[in-house]
């Protein structure tokens, strides 16, 4: 075990090997947010009469102790009624912000978040929530700039100088995230996936001893755990080296309850060729966590890939009920709808994911293509060179290989 | 009998106006007929629409790349050759042809000098051992050396090696370029030192990936929907777009000559968009770059999105297709002027617009060699080969790259 830490750690160190889109895309799943939401202050905006007042009164702290108990359907139901009440305050928008972000609705939370933002402009916390519903939709750019905005105000806020340093990982910047993360080594020494971003990040920037340094804490902090084998599996993975990956994920799966465990065990075994074992991995990761979407998701690809696109359908609906509000499944669906000629449902469906996420060109192309099958020629056309101009205004930098490629020759 | 008489009158009268009536409407509705019919000759057609290849895939009976036909249903140009030598003598001549070689040519490393290269503390070499060619790296103290097993890249831009070790395939971490005449780093692979050598001599292709490698190519890696590349055929053959022909053998060997035709596939048939991305099943359709979300310039290797960017291609409502420019039989025509007569089918005569489907500009600069103007070209780092842009386009700031 110690012999294939220090050969990981060693491998870390060398540094641009390190596939970063792709532990960025693994650790993007895994990353669990610590949204601590501040509870809303009942503040009335300007009630008519005293009556009215403790009414509103009552309403808001009905709602709040509802979120606090994760009752969202009462709470939404509360702060929709205050709204209609005419309480437009900034804790009203913020909690049903709040409460938005809890069932995934991201793109609602953005919407109230920032009418909160418009009444309450000063305050830190709006801004790390809209933060917040930025990096769930995984814009990261978005997010940073938002996080950066409430550290402006409040430079003290831990949540989001580590948020913002998550972002900066995701997008590549280790400098700037060390810049961040570096401050928090006191409060965050023994959590796993911050020494795991710290390390990373010291190694993408060549600096080797402190890459060590964080590693070996990281490993000290993990002991024998799951977690320390499931980041130690996923470094693996990353780098290709599935022969070490697999004795490590197999030691993460111990004890069956480590969300994300089983399905990098899943992802393993695709990658080296055994979509059966994949399955039945994807299979159990769904068992224990039935809101991983991605375990829905890749275990319908694979009864797509084997033809078999009524299983795919079956899957998939399962995942949607559980997760209604995610554009990646529904877009699935619509893809295995439409492999089923089950063309209105595939359309019904895309459009409920572009509803969701009306910025991504493959859903388009997905309903464009489903309009074409259902004999709507004029509406494929349309949604198809809505995916054109979609497709055309991504921004430059996807193929991220592409500017390293290009700093690499410069240095050389 | 003057009752009568009126009738009759009436009954005249009315039939009188009622043949003008006829008369009129047939004529209003034959104008109509016409005016309709000029509007629809000069209206645009639809845009065609490019699918992604893996919807080509599942929806179409035959498309390259597809792995469901068994290996028996494959013949081998040698009897494609018996009835279309000239087809066959010229697509051997192709490009596409010689999109790789299985196992490296080894009197090809003679007429080179030392393939080596160094990174870091590693040395790589390409080398010739008797018969054989092999990919080496040494960090001075030990060394791995694997047999290379094919060749991919037609050599233009040079040639990437495919190896296999404990029955797992790799990818040389260098290739060969032939601008530079040696190696360099392997496209997306990045420059680092690992610390297993094996790492450092190649990467390890995942099962997927590696059936697309060998599925553009190879012809017939995989078979019965198993990949299986060491009864396939290196380059691209016949069979690889006009689909196995064993059956088609047979019908044409029995006098059974129209069911033969159908029993092969002719892609000259397909629409537009069908064609542009039937190429596309490996150069990349406008629906597979869209699926992948890729933008910026990696994506001037992909000629028929770039073709399905162009104003030539939505404007001219497919009328330009792949073909219209490339023989798929014949090899790549590298002179600019060659094209020449393509361009000026369109952009001809000044008053000839007023006949075309929409107004056709005139280039006001030159008449000759249009290509390097229009279609310019694009280096990608680190490839040392600059590809042509199929975006065809006026180019109104030299060096920007339109996505």
């Amino acid at each position: 075990m110690a012999t294939a830490v220090l050969h990981f750690i060693f491998q870390l160190s060398t540094g641009d090997l390190f596939p970063a889109a792709f532990v960025r895309a693994l650790l993007c799943l895994t990353v669990l947010l610590g949204t601590n939401f501040s509870q809303a202050q009942p503040r009335s905006a300007a009630p008519e009469g005293q009556t009215k007042q403790l009414e509103l009164k009552e309403i808001a702290e009905h709602g709040n102790h509802a979120l606090a108990a994760s009752d969202y359907a009462t709470a939404e139901q509360d702060y929709k009624r205050l709204l209609r009440l005419g309480m437009r305050s900034a804790s009203v928008y913020s909690n049903l912000g709040v409460v938005y972000l809890r069932t995934g609705r991201f793109d609602q939370a953005i919407n109230v978040l920032l009418k909160a933002k418009n009444v309450a402009p000063s305050v830190a916390g709006i801004r790390v929530n809209l933060g917040l519903a930025y990096f769930r939709k995984h814009d990261f750019k978005a997010a940073a700039s938002y996080f950066g905005n409430a550290l402006d105000s409040k430079p003290d806020n831990l949540q989001a100088r580590y948020l913002r340093g998550v972002c900066d990982f995701m997008l590549d910047n280790f400098t700037a995230a060390v810049k961040d993360f570096e401050p928090l080594q006191t409060d965050e020494s023994n959590d796993l996936e911050y020494l795991f971003m710290l390390g990373t990040s010291y190694g993408m920037l060549k600096r080797t001893d402190d890459s060590l340094r964080t590693f070996k804490r990281m490993v000290e902090a993990g002991g024998d755990s799951p977690h320390l084998h499931l980041l130690l599996g996923k470094a693996y993975l990353a780098l290709g080296q599935y022969d070490k990956a697999e004795p490590e994920l197999n030691r993460a799966t111990k004890g069956d309850s480590l969300p994300f465990a089983h399905y990098y065990l899943g992802v393993l075994k695709g990658q080296t060729g055994h979509p059966d074992e994949a399955a039945m991995e994807y299979q159990k990761e769904i068992d224990i966590d039935p809101t991983n979407i991605f375990a829905y998701k890749d275990l319908a690809e694979i009864r797509l890939d084997e033809a078999d696109a009524d299983a795919a359908v079956a899957i998939l609906e399962k995942g949607v009920a559980q997760n209604p509000h995610t554009p990646e499944l529904l877009a699935t669906l619509g893809r295995a709808y439409l492999r089923t000629s089950r063309h209105e449902r595939a359309i019904l469906v895309l459009r409920k994911a572009i509803a969701l996420s009306p910025e991504v060109g493959s859903y388009h192309y997905q309903l464009g293509r489903a309009y074409l099958k259902a004999g709507r020629r004029a509406e494929a056309n349309a949604e198809m060179a809505l995916a054109r101009s979609l497709t055309s205004e991504a921004p430059e930098g996807k193929m991220g290989a592409l500017s390293k490629d290009q700093e690499i020759i410069e240095t050389r | 009998m003057t009752g009568l008489g009126q009738s009759y009158k009436v009954i005249v009268e009315r039939t009188f106006l009622c043949l003008i009536a006829v008369g009129s409407l047939t004529r209003v509705l034959a104008q109509e007929r016409c005016i309709r019919s000029h509007v629809q000759h000069n209206r645009p057609k639809a845009v065609p629409i490019s699918l992604s290849t893996p919807d080509r895939l599942a929806d179409m009976p035959w498309w390259p790349t597809k792995g469901t036909p068994a290996r028996e249903e494959y013949v081998g140009t040698k009897v494609c050759e018996t009835c279309h030598r000239m087809k066959v003598a010229s697509q051997a001549l192709t490009e596409m042809a010689k999109a790789s070689t299985r196992s490296p040519d080894p009197a090809v490393l003679d007429a080179l000098p030392a393939l080596t290269f160094r990174q870091g503390f590693f040395t790589y070499e390409i080398e010739r051992q008797g018969d054989a060619v092999l990919a080496s790296v040494t960090d001075g103290d030990s060394s791995v050396a694997r047999p290379l097993l094919f060749a991919f890249g037609k050599g233009i831009v040079g040639h990437t090696y495919i190896y296999r070790a404990d029955g797992k395939f790799y990818e040389s971490h260098v290739s060969y370029y032939s601008a530079i005449r040696g190696l360099d780093l392997t496209t997306g692979h990045l420059q680092s030192a690992v610390p297993s050598l094996e790492q450092t001599l190649g990467r390890l292709l995942q099962p997927q990936e590696v059936q697309k490698c060998f599925g553009c190519h190879t012809t017939a890696a995989t078979t019965s929907n198993h990949f299986e590349p060491d009864q396939s055929f290196a380059g691209v053959t016949c069979e690889a777009c006009h689909q196995p022909g064993a059956k088609h053998v047979q019908a044409m060997m029995a006098g059974q000559i129209e069911r033969g035709k159908r029993l092969i596939f002719n892609p000259a048939r397909l629409d537009p968009a069908e064609s542009v991305d039937f190429c596309g099943a490996c150069h990349r359709t406008l629906g597979d770059v869209i699926q992948m979300d890729v933008t910026g310039v990696p994506t001037v290797r992909f000629q028929p999105f770039r073709l399905e960017e162009s104003h030539c291609w939505i404007r001219s409502m497919g009328k330009l297709t792949c073909l219209t420019c490339h023989d798929p039989h014949k090899p790549l025509a590298q002179d600019a002027s060659s094209y020449d007569h393509i361009c000026i089918q369109c952009h001809s005569q000044p008053g000839d617009h007023k006949q075309q489907i929409h107004p056709i500009l005139q280039c006001k600069v030159g008449r000759r060699e249009c290509v390097n103007c229009h279609m310019p070209k694009v280096e990608i780092p680190g490839m040392h080969h600059a590809f042509v842009d199929h975006s065809i386009r006026i180019q109104k700031d030299v060096g920007y790259f339109p996505n």
